[in-house]
């Protein structure tokens, strides 16, 4: 049993200008223990992923229009929003891109800890307090019990990620979203969040979906990677597979635009283009205006799932039994 | 080699003010005694973590804020001490290009005329014509069309945005670009176009830069030499290529460490540092890196290392530098074998 299948979800957010679909048809699956890393560029649909997944669509304009979302073989989709609320933090949790931004400046980092596990654990205030300053404590926070009476503005970067990171974690929650944990942090301090991130999950076995645009972090951290643009899933297998033999020329693109040490001078290879927005999606194959392998089938089809031998699922004409090298 | 900018004891301290009577309770030292050269011709790199001063260092340079102490000779010339209408010509030469292109640009004006805007407030006015001829062709050397003179900012994407900032810096044909993070805010396919559009148009026209940013591997693919900052100090200049350049001091090894490599073969590798930088406000006594330095010693926290050349355009801050570069000569820079 699966811990989280994302099946074939497509959604579509109303508009003034009509109905855009920032996410069609994208699946994958993962399982306790292991951790799978979402990675795109600005638009591609990742952030949209994650909000899905916790039911935090904009609920008046937001909707997940087809497929499903199974948390533990339980549709999320059919449930009501009491049984959602009861999932969303206890079993299902969600850390935010800033940090910053994810605290009030004016409660201690403390009691903010407190206060989410209590609404969703049923659990004395003395004892919510103890489960806090231990999880602060798993998680490398020096003086915790000091720390859990500082303000935000008292504690580093670091510090407050450390802070957010335990309250998603403070419910014991059996999967967990991170966006972009550590984009807004120093290198040395994004190295010490990313081990952090890979002790945890082995430590307490749960699912750990990465949400990021370093392929670097993917590449360090995760197991499975899914690769996303413009709302589609382009390419989706083990790290070690799709790393060492990319297939789909998005990703191939992507690994060869980052500079790397010992790199040859002018050896950077950009991508041609920008990337779309959601209302100007291109029709076919969305990435077929920056393909530098691109075919007139790509312009009017959008190409289908495929598998490949090495357990590796990409979604490009160019392995599929219409590409033909000539035309 | 000829320098082009020359810094000496560079020194910038910010007060702090506090208690009732906003006195003077200390001082943030955000650049601290800090000298180098920058080659004509040579893209410089600046690499440090927030807080280290790198942005401080730019603005000082262009005379943009003044210095507590010591100076900045452009062309032998010393910017904090010419009068306005001197500093005005050098202006001309020196640009600048910021990390977030959207606040660059003036959001109620058309790209055309902020570009505009370069040639109206110079002293020998062009005329219009003449105006419109060099914005098209400025557009063209950045990659843009022409019809996007008359977008507005918020209808350019951010690569879009930041073309049309370096073309603005461009306008003047600039001798010295300092480029502050010009790639932070856009994802990595565009920051790639950015990069390359950059080195192109150094190439082109002969362009001295100094490029700033926190991420190292950029740094290394874009520049010659690279100055690693902490804690408003230099802590080490090497040349650039550091796959094959060693570093000779423990932070630039630990800053080299903890950049993630896209390679899944590569060891998952135990975070080098513990904690976060100390804040400028309360330095520590001796040398500015020893509270998280591995190799620290006593001797590491009573006095601060003077930035010292270990061999021919190597420089180094510290008591105990890693020598290992001096013990494989494959490791020596080129112009020391």
């Amino acid at each position: 049993m699966s811990l989280l299948v994302v099946d074939n979800v497509s959604v579509e957010f109303k508009t003034r200008d009509g109905i855009v679909e920032p996410l069609s048809g994208i699946s994958f699956k993962i399982d306790a223990g292991e951790i799978l890393g979402l990675v795109g560029e600005t638009g591609s649909g990742k952030s949209v992923t994650a909000q899905a997944i916790m039911g935090l669509l904009p609920f008046l304009n937001g909707r997940v229009s087809s497929g499903r979302i199974c948390f533990r073989d339980q549709d999320l989709l059919a449930i009501s929003e009491d049984q959602y609320q009861k999932i969303r933090g206890n079993h299902i949790s969600l850390i935010s891109q800033n940090p910053m931004t994810s605290l009030d400046p004016v409660y201690k980092v403390g009691d903010q800890i407190v206060e989410g596990l209590r609404q969703h654990v049923v659990i004395a205030r003395d004892d919510a307090v103890k489960r806090a300053v231990n999880v602060m404590t798993s998680l490398g926070i020096p003086n915790s019990e000091k720390v859990f009476f500082q303000y935000p503005h008292q504690l580093s970067g670091g510090l407050k990620q450390r802070i957010v990171i335990a309250m998603g974690l403070c419910a014991d929650p059996h999967l967990l979203i991170a966006d972009e944990p550590t984009t807004a942090l120093d290198v040395t301090v994004q190295a010490q969040i990313v081990e952090l991130f890979r002790k945890t999950v082995a430590q307490r076995n749960i699912g750990l979906i990465m949400i990021t645009h370093d392929l670097g972090v993917i590449s360090n951290l995760c197991d499975t990677v899914v690769v996303m643009y413009a709302g589609h899933v382009v390419e989706k297998g083990r790290v070690q597979e799709v790393f060492a033999n990319p297939m789909h020329p998005y990703t191939r693109a992507l690994l060869k635009c980052i500079p790397k040490f010992g790199m040859p001078e002018r050896s950077l290879k950009a991508i041609q283009g920008n990337v779309p927005s959601v209302s100007t999606f291109p029709g076919g194959c969305r990435y077929h205006l920056r393909c530098p392998d691109m075919k007139p089938i790509c312009m009017t089809e959008a190409p289908q799932t495929l598998q490949a031998g090495n357990g590796i699922e990409v979604q490009c004409h160019q392995f599929g039994p219409n590409w033909r090298e000539e035309l | 080699m000829n320098s082009l900018v020359e810094v000496r004891h560079l020194s910038k301290f910010f007060p702090v003010t506090g208690g009732l009577m906003q006195r003077r309770i200390g001082a943030v030292k955000a650049v601290n005694d800090i000298s180098f050269d920058i080659y004509k011709g040579e893209s410089l790199g600046v690499v440090g973590e927030s807080g280290c001063g790198k942005s401080t260092l730019a603005r000082l340079i262009l005379n943009l804020i003044r210095p507590t102490s010591g100076h900045v000779l452009y062309d032998g010339q010393d910017v904090n001490r010419i009068s306005k209408t001197e500093l005005r010509e050098l202006r001309r030469k020196m640009q600048m290009v910021f990390q977030d292109p959207h606040s660059s640009l003036d959001p109620r004006i058309s790209i055309y005329r902020s570009l505009e805007e370069v040639f109206t407030i110079q002293k020998e006015k062009l005329s219009r014509p003449k105006i419109n001829e060099r914005i098209l062709e400025l557009l063209g050397m950045v990659g843009l069309k022409p019809e996007h003179c008359r977008s507005y900012p918020h209808q350019l994407s951010g690569g879009q945005k930041q073309r049309a900032v370096i073309a603005r810096a461009l306008a003047m044909l600039p001798e010295f670009i300092i480029l502050d993070e010009p790639t932070a805010a856009l994802d990595v396919s565009v920051q790639a176009q950015i990069i390359l559009l950059l080195q192109q148009l150094g190439d082109q026209f002969g362009i001295t830069y100094l490029f700033i940013s926190h991420d190292l591997a950029l740094v290394d693919y874009f520049c010659q030499r690279i100055i690693v900052m902490y804690l408003g100090r230099i802590v080490e200049i090497t040349p650039a290529d550091l796959s094959r350049q060693k570093p000779m001091h423990p932070y630039t090894k630990v800053l080299k460490e903890s950049v993630f490599v896209a390679d899944p073969l590569a060891e998952p590798k135990a975070p080098r540092i513990e904690g976060d930088v100390p804040s400028p406000f309360n330095l520590p006594e001796g040398c500015v890196f020893e509270t998280r330095c591995e190799y620290a010693q006593n001797i590491c926290r009573k006095e601060s290392p003077a930035l010292r050349q270990t061999m021919p355009g190597r420089f180094v801050a510290c008591h105990f530098p890693l020598i290992h570069a001096m013990e494989d000569p494959s490791c020596l820079p080129v112009d020391a074998k």
